[in-house]
This record gives structure tokens, C-alpha cells and sequence, in this order.
């Protein structure tokens, strides 16, 4: 079945088949063949360790990367013909903290606002739209390097959906910040999703995130291991009592320098 | 779906404009670092290079051994020169010929004259004038006491030679418009017979020449801000949305080319008000002063399109500003920017040509003090808008090629 370039109604929001990406110095290719589908209004999870392929992913489907192999479509148009038609109906929460540290979260709203055209009396309402979303509020008019680093994510998801995506990639939004922060950041997506925008997900933090999650795909060095609804993988994975100790069965144990490693599991291999 | 351009480019111009007004350390580069180059070149220059009658002149230690007429003569006629001040004491005393030299050898004094006991007396052989100078003086101050002292000796022979006759000495003979029986006429060159400025001063010569300076300087904080957003990832989020790199370059072009033109205002302004406070000419602009517009707009085009090439292809923060600032003082020494292009030897002079920042000087010169118009800045002005057009190519080219 080929890819379904006309963005109808009923076609996936993501659709990815047989990716492969390989990197001029790379030792092995990023993506392996990598083939999964998100539908419109998904909160989709992308799990998978360091170096397992999600950034490189997330960055070709956001037209960063345009050298790879297979097939990709975004709201249902075929990367191949461009990336133009869809710029404006993306958004992407970077994982580096792509913002003005200089300028205050309300200047870098305006700013990434009037880069989607937004001008005048609907930026400003959506730029006060936003900074209610995420509690930004009261700090909306001090510069980023003087915010926490909290504030520094939400200000970086607040720039991201300023334009109103239909779907938004969010590269590990919540690495490196606090739990308070964290639930605040997933609650504003969680209104996101019920307003219908179709979220793709990215971490290797899922403990308060997977209940969010209307489906995941868990990958490892560029290939998918597994991909479903929560329930659908506790049925095929019985033994797994959460998603985390899914992923750490499915790619054989956790890194050694990753923190998220819970301490009861022995090592590469963990429990049967 | 058609999209406006205008829109993204007013959101990409007013963030960099509220970029650049928070960087203190940019904008003291910008503004403070010219007009401080500006006031202490010109300073330093003028004793140098100004051509007319200047608050500090040259001294010239003179030690009279002889005390006769034709001693107090020469020193008459040294004292009346407007370029020399004559000076009788050192230490609190009257040096002796050997303390002279030793003065002059230690560079406490760059020449003296020495008169030997005897020199005013009609004696045979007649006692020899000592010109004692500084090894280290610049050839052409070194040539000025020369020709100074040569032809004021000159003047006394031909007195000397007219009394000798018994004929009355011609009125005029020091005439500077007579040489040996020849006229010869001396004007100021200036275009097709149009009035320039009525004399070349220092700081015509300088608020251009750190103007241009200033302009071309702007790499450093360009270039730097562009890599910045390369690092931090807001050029990648950029892109994403529905503008093209040439958009977002052309904001950063708005907004620094606007820096240039405030630059090139708050210079001219110096020139007019700060350095007559120190004794230096007030600038003037000249008979026809609107040909500068197009001058200070294809300068401020040429200067940011080198600040976006380097930006483009330094791949760091000590690249761009290094290199970036080593290679506009090169082109700003061999533009005639720090030293005037016709004190260079020969070999330099041809090399002049190849920096834009010359183009610039050269036009603003031509202006301000030839009386140029339009017309006569034309080649210089389509040069820096040649200089711009190669150098934004060349960036959004290498962009295309490296994916950066």
C-alpha cells in the first residue's frame, strides 16, 4: 500500500515505512528499517535508550534530515514531494533549548508566531494563550536565561504550539527537570491531545507518562521491537508489570550511565 | 496558499533588533570602539599628515655657537616657519653641541642645528652648519627639516649673491610661486573644476576611514549571533516553520545595515563636535553631501554580507570573531584606513585596490573633499554592492552545499 499523499480524512497523521538513515561517520545505520503509524489525535510514545534512532526520526519527519531511504508522510503528505505544504501544520518541542535566551518568553512567542504568520491581535491572544497553558504567566516578561530551568521547558513547549499544530514532536521535553515540572508540562499536553493534536512523543522517562499514552513504539539501534496500546503490549508481554520493565525487557537491560535504571534489576539481561 | 513575506521578516527583524540591543559587549564594539579609534587616531595623525598650520609642531633644538647675523638670521627665518618651533634651552639651560647630540640620540628631541663659532664671519673655509636628526624620523619629516634648512640657505646665497653685485634684491625672491625665474601654479585637485573642500584635513580623512572600519567590524557580532542560533538550535526551530534561510539572514541584514547607517551618523556627528573640542577641523561634508547616501548604504550592504559569509562557514564562536576581525584589519591597513593610502610605499598602494573598505574611503573622500557627486562615486558604490552580491551568494550557496 502506497503512501496517501492527498491529506483526506482517515489517513494517518505519521506514516513511516522501511526508514533507514545512515550518518557520513556512523559505524551502523541510525534508523534500520524502521516502519510505524500515528494516527490523528494520538498521544504517541517513542520510547527507546540513548543513540536508539528517536532524534534522527523526529528530525526527518520534521524536515531536518532529508538523506534517508523508505518512505515518510506527515499529515498526509509524502516527504519525498516536499517539505513546504506541511511547515505550517507541524511543530516541533525540540530536545536542546531551542529558545532566545536574551528575549523573554513572550518575545520568543511573538517571534516563532510571526514566523507562522500570525500577526496583531490573533498573536497576541495566542501568545497569551500559551503562556496560560503552561503557567508562564507571571514570569512571561523576564528573559529565559534568568528562568529556571522548569520554566525554560515550558517556555520551549509554549513556542512549539503557539501556531496551533495539528501535530507536534516533542524530543524528550522533559529531560533534566524536576517532577513537579514534568506533571506540569504532561498536563498541558494531555489538554493538547483532548483538543485534538496529535502528539509524538519522545523519552526514556515513562513512568508518568505512559498512562497518557494512547499508543507506543519502543525502538532500539534504528529498529522497532515493539508497537501497540498500552493494553495490547500487557497482553503480548504478561510478565512486564509496566511499560518501563517492558522497555528494559525488550532492549535487553538499561544502560549503564542511564539514571531512569531501577536498582532492583540486576544488569544486561534482567528478569525473565 | 500564498504567504506574505513581510510578516515573517518584521517578526525576524524586530528579534534581532532586541538581540543586538541586549548584547552590551556587541554593542560596545559597535558604537563606543569607533569613536574611541576615532578621537585617538585623528589625535595621533594630525601632527603626522594635516597639511596646514598645526597646534603642535616639529621642534628643532638649535645651539648657537657663533651668535653673529647670519646666525640670527637662520634662526629668524626658522622661528617665522608655521611647522617649526625653535627651541634655545634644554634642561633648564643652553646645551652644548654635544649634549645636543646626545639628546637627539636618545630621542629626547627628533633634530638640532648646530652653528659653529665663526659661521656669520666672512671667513674662508666657512665654518659648516651641523644638522644633527633622528635615525628614527619618518622619511618625510626627516626630508622636511632638510628642505626647510636647504632653502633657507639657498635664500641667504642669492641675497647674498644680489648684494655682492651691488643690485637691489628683487621683491619676492622667497616667493613660493617663483622657482628660479619659473611660475608655477598650485591648486587643490577636485572634480571638473568643482570647489572641494578648501583644505584636506585629519579628520576628513578619519571619520571615513573608522567609519569604514566600524561598518566591517559589525562581523564580529553578526557572525556571532548567526552561529550562536546554529549551536542553540533556534536556526534548526527557524526552519521549520514557513520561512526560508534567506528570509531570516535578510532580517539580520535589515537590522545590522541600520547599525552601519547609525555608525556612520554618530561619526559624522563626532567629527563635527568632539574633535574641535581638541583643537582638530570640524568635518564638513562637502559641496555635494546627498552622494554620501548611497555610499553609506552600499558600505552597510557590503559589510553585512561579509558578516553572513563568515557567519556561514566558521563552524565556531572563536572562528568567526578572530578570524572575522583579523581579516577586516588587514583590508581596513592596506584600504588606507589606519594610515593614508599615499604614505604607503608603492608595492602597498597596489594592493589598496583589492579592499572594500578602500572603495568606501575613496568615495567618501571623493565627496567630502573633491566635491564628487553622484556620479563620480558611482564605481566605488557598484563595487561594494558587487562585493555584497558575491559574498550573500556565496553564503547561501555554501549553506545549500554543507546542509549549515
Amino acid at each position: 500500500m502506497g503512501i496517501d499523499a492527498t491529506g483526506t480524512d482517515g489517513v494517518n497523521a505519521i506514516e513511516v515505512r522501511n526508514l533507514v538513515k545512515h550518518y557520513p561517520h556512523g559505524t551502523r545505520p541510525a534508523l534500520r528499517g524502521l516502519s510505524l503509524q500515528v494516527a490523528k489525535g494520538e498521544f504517541f510514545g517513542l520510547l527507546g535508550k540513548n543513540g536508539a534512532g528517536k532524534t534522527t526520526l523526529v528530525s526527518i519527519l520534521c524536515g531536518m534530515l532529508d538523506e534517508y531511504e523508505g518512505t515518510a508522510a506527515v499529515a498526509g503528505c509524502d516527504l519525498a514531494q516536499g517539505f513546504d505544504p506541511i511547515r505550517s501544520r507541524i511543530g516541533i518541542v525540540p530536545q536542546n533549548l531551542a529558545l532566545y535566551e536574551d528575549l523573554t518568553p513572550r518575545e520568543n512567542l511573538a517571534y516563532f508566531g510571526g514566523l507562522y504568520r500570525l500577526q496583531g491581535a490573533v498573536l497576541r491572544e495566542r501568545v497569551a494563550e500559551c503562556l496560560r497553558m503552561t503557567n508562564l504567566e507571571a514570569r512571561a516578561d523576564t528573559r529565559v536565561s534568568r528562568l529556571s530551568g522548569g520554566m525554560q521547558r515550558l517556555a520551549n513547549l509554549a513556542a512549539a504550539m503557539v501556531h496551533k499544530p495539528e501535530i507536534l514532536f516533542l524530543d524528550e521535553p522533559t529531560l533534566g527537570i524536576d517532577v513537579h515540572t514534568r506533571k506540569d508540562i504532561i498536563g498541558v499536553l494531555a489538554q493538547l491531545n483532548r483538543q485534538g493534536m496529535t502528539l509524538l512523543f519522545t523519552t526514556h522517562y515513562m513512568g508518568e507518562v505512559q498512562d497518557y499514552f494512547s499508543k507506543v513504539a519502543i525502538i532500539d539501534e534504528g529498529a522497532l521491537l515493539a508497537q501497540g496500546s498500552i493494553p495490547e503490549l500487557r497482553a503480548a508481554y504478561p510478565r512486564c508489570r509496566d511499560l518501563e520493565e517492558l522497555f528494559f525487557t525488550l532492549t535487553g537491560g538499561y544502560d549503564k550511565d542511564d539514571e531512569a535504571a531501577p536498582a532492583a534489576f540486576p544488569g544486561k539481561g534482567g528478569p525473565a | 496558499m500564498k504567504h506574505a513575506t513581510t510578516q515573517p521578516l518584521s517578526a525576524i527583524v524586530i528579534k534581532d533588533l532586541l538581540c543586538l540591543c541586549r548584547d552590551k559587549a556587541g554593542l560596545t564594539v559597535l558604537f563606543v570602539m569607533p569613536l574611541a579609534l576615532l578621537l585617538v587616531m585623528a589625535l595621533v595623525q594630525n601632527a603626522v599628515i594635516s597639511s596646514g598650520p598645526r597646534s603642535v609642531r616639529s621642534e628643532l633644538l638649535v645651539v648657537d655657537g657663533d651668535g653673529g647675523a647670519l646666525a640670527a638670521e637662520i634662526i629668524g627665518s626658522v622661528s617665522s616657519n608655521a611647522y617649526y618651533t625653535v627651541r634655545r634651552e634644554m634642561g633648564g639651560g643652553t646645551p652644548t653641541p654635544e649634549e645636543a647630540r646626545r639628546a637627539v640620540l636618545h630621542g629626547d628631541i627628533h633634530a638640532c642645528l648646530i652653528i659653529p663659532r665663526g659661521f656669520s664671519d666672512a671667513s674662508d673655509p666657512v665654518p659648516s652648519l651641523e644638522v644633527i636628526l633622528d635615525p628614527t624620523l619618518p622619511g618625510a619629516l626627516r626630508e622636511g627639516y632638510l628642505n626647510m634648512l636647504s632653502r633657507l640657505v639657498l635664500l641667504h646665497e642669492v641675497r647674498a649673491t644680489f648684494q655682492a653685485m651691488g643690485v637691489e634684491v628683487p621683491a619676492g625672491v622667497d616667493d613660493a610661486g617663483r622657482y628660479g625665474g619659473l611660475n608655477v601654479r598650485i591648486e587643490d585637485g577636485t572634480f571638473a573644476g568643482r570647489k572641494g573642500s578648501d583644505m584636506p584635513t585629519v579628520t576628513q580623512q578619519n571619520v571615513p576611514a573608522w567609519t569604514m572600519f566600524a561598518m566591517f567590524f559589525i562581523v564580529v557580532p553578526l557572525a556571532t549571533q548567526m552561529i550562536r542560533e546554529r549551536n542553540d538550535g533556534t536556526l534548526r526551530r527557524s526552519l521549520v516553520a514557513p520561512v526560508g534561510y534567506v528570509s531570516l539572514v535578510s532580517g539580520k541584514i535589515i537590522v545590522y545595515g541600520t547599525v552601519c547607517a547609525a555608525q556612520f551618523i554618530l561619526l559624522c556627528a563626532a567629527g563635527m563636535t568632539v574633535l574641535p573640542w581638541f583643537g582638530l577641523a570640524s568635518l564638513t561634508l562637502g559641496a555635494h553631501p546627498g552622494a554620501i547616501v548611497p555610499v553609506v548604504f552600499a558600505s552597510a550592504l557590503a559589510a553585512c554580507g561579509f558578516g553572513v559569509l563568515i557567519g556561514t562557514v566558521a563552524r565556531s564562536h572563536v572562528q568567526a570573531s578572530s578570524f572575522g576581525a583579523v581579516v577586516v584589519i588587514i583590508l581596513a591597513a592596506i584600504g588606507g584606513v589606519m594610515v593614508p593610502v599615499y604614505v604607503m610605499p608603492h608595492y602597498l598602494r597596489e594592493f589598496s585596490v583589492i579592499s572594500p573598505l578602500s572603495w568606501g574611503l575613496n568615495a567618501f573622500l571623493d565627496v567630502f573633499m573633491r566635491g564628487g557627486s553622484l556620479g563620480d562615486i558611482l564605481p566605488e558604490t557598484c563595487g561594494l554592492l558587487g562585493f555584497f552580491v558575491l559574498t550573500f551568494t556565496s553564503a547561501i550557496l555554501h549553506r545549500k552545499r554543507c546542509g549549515r
